[in-house]
């Protein structure tokens, strides 16, 4: 089996796991963000805040929350769009090209984004659940992870720039006769 | 580019059509035509080798250095 037949399989392989996560991302996110918020603790599913806050929230405060805790679902959904692309331009034999530097350079720009909006969304989440409470509760957190993801971001974004020079050198090489 | 492929009129001397030099030189007819409409960014020794010997001619004969416009100024 050559490179590019093992390239083939293993995207189409990935292709299959990409829309698993794109289609149920959304529907799982809005029942967990429900669940945690109206259904009574449980010591089973830990849902994490960036602030104290008393369980189960009112109807209004879990709605009022449930767009700004689809944020980060929304990007990481537009980031395994990308993936999906270039996955397909794998499985379909274009390994250097314009196409597949756009969507490395996409996702990167996306998983810097989703680091960066983690605060705002955090802050947003705050003033969102505390609207018609007494006192409100805002707070940000910033994990280990949230750095990790900053780092892939950026490592992600210099291989966007290898790619497009190793797109350049293969398309001199193909105009080589 | 300042550089011209002069393909076509060594073929056109030799009374040789393209399809039958691709096959000599052992090149894809799609790639002889990149090089005779001037797409090609660059012309291995071994390809210039089997042409010159195929239409037995010289490298000049096929290559011919052009100054545009832009470049004289």
């Amino acid at each position: 089996m050559s490179n590019l037949d093992g390239i083939r399989t293993l995207s189409n392989r990935l292709l299959i796991c990409l829309w698993g996560v794109l289609i149920s991302a959304l529907p799982l996110s809005t029942a967990f963000w429900f669940y945690a918020a109206l259904g009574e603790p449980n010591p089973n599913f830990d849902a994490e805040f960036p602030f104290e806050l008393a369980l189960p929230m009112s109807q209004g405060q879990a709605l009022a929350g449930y767009p700004v805790a689809m944020i980060g679902t929304l990007l990481t959904m537009a980031i395994t769009w990308q993936l999906i692309r270039l996955f397909r331009l794998y499985r379909d034999g274009e390994v250097f090209s314009g196409a597949v530097t756009d969507c490395y350079r996409k996702a990167a720009t996306l998983l810097i984004l989703l680091v960066l909006t983690g605060p705002l969304q955090d802050l947003l989440l705050g003033v969102a659940l505390s609207i018609g409470q007494p006192e409100s509760n805002v707070g940000v957190n910033l994990s280990d992870s949230d750095l990790t993801l900053l780092l892939v971001g950026i490592i992600v974004r210099l291989v966007a720039k290898v790619m497009a020079e190793a797109a350049q050198l293969h398309d001199e090489q193909a105009l080589t006769i | 580019m300042p550089i011209v492929i002069n393909l076509d009129v060594m073929l056109a001397k030799r009374k040789m059509r393209a399809n039958e030099l691709a096959a000599l030189i052992g090149i894809t007819e799609q790639n002889l035509s990149v090089l005779k409409n001037g797409r090609a960014k660059a012309v291995k020794l071994s390809t210039l080798e089997a042409i010159c010997k195929h239409l037995d001619c010289q490298p000049g004969d096929i290559l011919e250095y052009v100054a545009d416009q832009e470049t004289e100024a």
